[in-house]
């Protein structure tokens, strides 16, 4: 894969540099986010309640083997024809003997990604047939030789200047750059070509069973043309379409319209079972659907892949992928653009076509926002396994795969090692060597960890109950502070702890396709936690991706029923501490001045969307408000610290996002409920503070209340105290580094003015 | 599902087509009707009109409101000339069976293609809806359609379409921007004292 893998970082490059290739693509993805929340709430939407439901409709659809046939029948019963085809070729060959029967040069269709799956176009051309485009994006993309970028907003990738421009060249007369003058263009064009074909081709949104119909929703109204116009309509649909009844079909128009766009509904959502009449004569209309197969069949009797087939294709998770959105669909896609594209284009295209799966970072974000609650990162480990078995692994992979091993190793010869983890040799020759790219800040490591400074026995009572905490590697080797003090305050809340003899948590083998020594990891884990969960410990850990490999990824690398125990018992520490937060004894600090800007973890948002460490902020006296483009901070784990493209460069350029935001906050403290702390050397106004957020009552609760009668909780300020906090160093190239370090005072860092104040 | 008065669901229903850009006007009486169709269409300054899929009494009201206008009654046509008349037209005037409150879709139902090219070619469009047939959701409507079509028995089944505002695309650096091949103006009348056909 050494050649796949360039050719995409090449790609990756190219997007970086050259940001007019994606046009405005995160600002739309940004408003069909907020549209689509929007929606949601005017809707009155239940969302857990509806994907449950529309998940219900899809995973019984796909699974039933008897589903094609009666629709089939009851099409045939309506005076239609159907035809199975279990390749695109085949399907392409049937639209061709129709278009040669009906004598017709050209085509007109509407907007149907399956077409483009069997890539309809080329192989008709091939053969001397136009397929013209109606949808205006698609058109566009048709005009200019690309293939879409999106699913729902094919063209986003173009600016309206650049379509004025290739408009006025092809149509050969002044198009202006506005919207609507391309519009009417656009509208004067194609209503000839309406009005002329004999053949129009739409896909289908769904398949009835019971009447043999299918819908088919387009806000443009071209596909009531193309199947009302013209005397031949054939309809292409991929097996999976199919549901039951009519009754399955109101949840899946309402979920296509909502996810894609943040409309109620399509603007015409058309239920088609047959042809009609023309002013009462027939007129010998025909009325052809192509059911596609292409692999949905293998991909049903997939245990992991099958869950693709599930996609009701509403364009959402594309909307959410940080990486998606700097690189856009022509880098991250390959006919299938976005993160469902990954395991589709691996089932029906082919492996080699998918080697865009390393751009995803794992974040996690495209499963949280789909509305089938479809498990697409875990489908992307898959296929990212497979590219990995066929083509190899790259050496930062499996250096970050060993980060348990390294951990270990680091701390036994800190502070040895830590001195040489900053020094520029060093990490020059990581960075030849292992591919970690030396910009980055390495945690500093401390051979007095967490586990060596707890004494396996805990003060605390079990009067409130027991816990077991996971303190993965960061707490462990990095920063027992942390661990010691979410364990100080559990003890005060009345939960005896104990350390678990767990390992890490093993992230990076999901990141990076190595899901057998994770599922290997999971069942070792789970070997120790599973018993605790027996005998009622709850496992609460401070580390988000820790909870989220617990919760989400554990059950599905270690089926039955003790992955899911240990998983109903998981939380997050500052979920966990929640509803005690009243009992804690802090006091709201006079020194809490400012605003603290949370950036939410990714994977804290498939749990809690840090509202409770958020909640806890508050609790100690600050004013919080989350800071944030909606999705990454880009640095993902460890996948921005490898080198390149496909891995530093490619998390700035996801993280420079995030950065324009704090810089446009007015908040001076910036937090996040995750471990790392990632400074740029080379920028250093682009430093983001991570905190472990718990600087807590060191000493404590006074004797003496306060004025008002309350114990009195002395809290250090976020920064003040001994965790790691990243501040300026005071060098004579001013503003040159940031790095880690306990701060000798308060500390509080600005984006992008650098400021600190004392 | 709450279920509302009868007044409050077409307040609602009312709202949601404004928000979807369409235009509704309540007609209370025949006059009305009459008077409402003809200053939309003098309103958009058109003169070709084609009708379609109307119940057979309203073919006299909207003959009398369109007078000195070319108006075409698509189902008189020989069917060869149906599609260029649409084409040739400002305004297409058709029937609503039903609608849907919260999401101001109108429903079409047709049994004969010269609604649908009525209702997609020209620029106007302009449906007719008795105002008692709301339904709440797209679940209810849904269910409604599917026994519709369910009864219509195979190979008589209607095309229905579900019709929410005019035509829209955000195709172009996502701004909206209406009219891109169906009609650039949705008009809906709401017969306030017509029951049924
Ligand atoms: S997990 Fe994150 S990076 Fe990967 S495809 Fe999904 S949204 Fe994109
Ligand atoms: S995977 Fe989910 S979010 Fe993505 S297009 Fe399919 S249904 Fe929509």
């Amino acid at each position: 894969m050494r050649t796949g893998r360039s050719r995409l970082a090449a790609k990756v490059r190219q997007s970086i540099e050259e940001p007019e290739r994606i046009g405005k693509l995160w600002e739309a993805m940004d408003r069909a986010r907020a549209a689509r929340t929007t929606t949601i709430e005017k809707a009155g939407l239940d969302l857990p309640v509806f994907r449950e439901q529309v998940r219900s409709i899809k995973e019984t659809a796909v699974q039933d083997p008897t589903i094609a046939e009666a629709f089939a029948e009851a099409v045939r019963a309506n005076g239609g024809h159907v035809f199975f085809a279990s390749t695109g070729p085949e399907a392409v060959r049937y639209i061709l003997d129709l278009c040669r029967a009906e004598k017709a040069e050209f085509l007109v269709k509407s907007k149907s990604l399956t077409s483009e799956e069997i890539e309809m176009n080329q192989g008709l051309e091939a053969e001397g047939i136009r397929a013209i485009e109606t949808d205006l994006g698609e058109l566009l993309c048709q005009v200019a030789g690309e293939k879409p970028s999106h699913l729902v907003m094919p063209a986003i990738h173009m600016t309206s200047e650049r379509i004025a421009r290739m408009l006025t060249e092809v149509y050969k007369e002044p198009i202006a750059p506005e919207p609507s003058s391309i519009l009417s263009a656009v509208r004067a064009r194609l209503r000839p070509m309406f009005l002329a074909a004999n053949v129009g081709v739409t896909g289908a949104n769904i398949g009835v069973a019971e009447t043999g119909s299918i819908v088919v929703e387009t806000n443009e109204g071209n596909g009531r043309l193309v199947s009302s116009v013209p005397r031949i309509h054939i309809a292409l649909i991929g097996l999976e379409k199919i549901v039951r009844r009519w009754e399955d079909a109101a949840d899946l128009v309402r979920g296509h319209a909502i996810s894609a766009t943040g409309q109620r509904m399509t603007v015409y959502v058309s239920l088609i079972s047959q042809r009609q009449a023309v002013a009462g004569d027939p007129m010998g209309r025909e009325f052809h659907v192509i059911i596609l197969d292409n692999g949905r069949t293998r991909m049903r009797a997939d245990p992991i892949f099958k869950d693709a087939l599930n996609c009701i294709r509403c364009g959402a998770c594309m909307n959410i992928c940080p990486t998606y959105g700097v690189t856009g669909g022509h880098v991250f896609g390959h006919i299938y653009p976005g993160p469902i594209g990954i395991p589709w284009t691996a089932n029906v295209h082919g492996l080699e076509e998918a080697s865009f799966a390393h751009l995803c970072v794992s974040c996690g974000l495209c499963h949280e926002i789909c509305p089938v609650d479809i498990d697409i990162p875990f489908m992307i480990a898959k296929v990212k396994e497979q590219d990995v078995e066929a083509h190899g692994q790259p050496t930062a992979e499996r250096f970050f795969m060993a980060s348990e091993a390294f951990a270990k190793l680091a701390s036994l010869a800190a502070p040895l090692a830590n001195g040489f983890l900053e020094r520029g040799p060093m990490r020059l020759l990581m960075e030849w060597t292992l591919g970690v790219d030396r910009r980055r800040t390495l945690p500093a490591f401390t051979h007095r960890t967490l586990r060596s400074r707890f004494r396996n026995k805990s003060g605390g009572s079990e009067r409130a109950g027991k816990v077991a905490f996971f303190p993965d590697l960061y707490a462990e080797y990095n920063n027992p502070d942390l661990g010691l003090r979410a364990i100080e305050i559990l003890e005060r809340l009345g939960y005896s702890v104990m350390i678990p003899d767990v390992r890490w948590s093993g992230m990076p083998y999901v990141s990076y396709g190595q899901l057998g020594k994770a599922s290997k990891l999971a069942a070792a884990n789970l070997r120790v936690l599973a018993p605790l969960v027996d005998q009622g410990y709850d496992i609460v850990s401070t580390e988000p991706t820790a909870v989220y490999m617990l919760r989400k990824v554990y059950p599905k690398l270690q089926e039955g029923d003790r992955a899911a125990q240990v998983a109903d018992h998981s939380r997050g520490f500052f979920e966990f501490i929640e509803r005690d937060l009243s009992r804690l004894p802090l006091r709201p600090d006079r020194d809490a001045a400012g605003t603290v800007g949370f950036h939410i973890p990714c994977h804290d948002r498939a749990l809690s969307s840090g509202v409770p460490a958020m909640r806890f902020l508050e609790w100690a006296g600050y004013r919080v408000r989350p800071v944030e483009t909606g999705t990454c901070c880009g640095i993902a784990g460890t996948y921005g610290m490898k080198s390149g493209w496909l891995g530093y460069e490619l998390s700035m350029a996801v993280g420079e996002k995030l950065f324009d935001q704090f810089r446009a906050s007015d908040c001076t403290l910036i937090s996040t409920e995750s471990s790392r702390h990632e400074p740029d050397r080379d920028r250093p106004d682009t430093g983001l503070i991570t905190t472990g957020l718990l600087r807590l009552p060191r000493r404590e609760v006074s004797r003496r209340p306060d004025t008002r009668g309350r114990p009195r909780a002395a809290l250090p300020s976020v920064a003040g105290s001994r965790g790691p906090v990243l501040r300026r160093r005071r060098g004579r190239r001013r503003g040159r580094a940031l790095r880690c370090r306990p701060p000798a005072g308060r500390c509080q860092t600005k984006l992008g003015s650098a400021k600190r104040s004392t | 599902m709450v279920i509302l008065s009868e007044q409050k669901r077409t307040d609602q229903f009312v709202a949601a087509l404004r928000e979807l850009r369409a235009e509704p006007h309540s007609v209370a009486t025949r006059d009305a009707t009459r008077s409402t169709l003809r200053s939309i269409v003098d309103g958009h300054r058109s003169h070709r009109v084609v009708v379609a899929n109307l119940p057979s009494e309203f073919r006299t009201l909207v003959g009398a409101a369109l007078e000195g206008l070319s108006v075409q009654f698509l189902e008189d046509l020989p069917p060869k000339e149906v599609v260029a008349a649409c084409a040739a037209a400002e305004v297409g005037v058709t029937w609503a069976d039903f609608a849907i409150a919260d999401d101001g879709a109108v429903v079409e139902v047709a049994h004969d293609d010269a609604a649908r090219l009525a209702a997609s070619l020209p620029i106007v469009h302009v449906i007719l809806l008795p105002a008692g047939r709301l339904v709440q959701d797209v679940r209810e409507a849904m269910a409604r359609a599917g026994r519709i079509l369910r009864e219509s028995g195979p190979a008589v089944r209607p095309t229905i379409t579900f019709i929410s505002g005019p035509s829209r695309t955000g195709d172009i650096e996502m701004r909206l921007l209406y009219g891109v091949h169906g009609p650039h103006s949705l008009h809906v009348l709401l017969l306030d004292w017509y029951e049924g056909r």
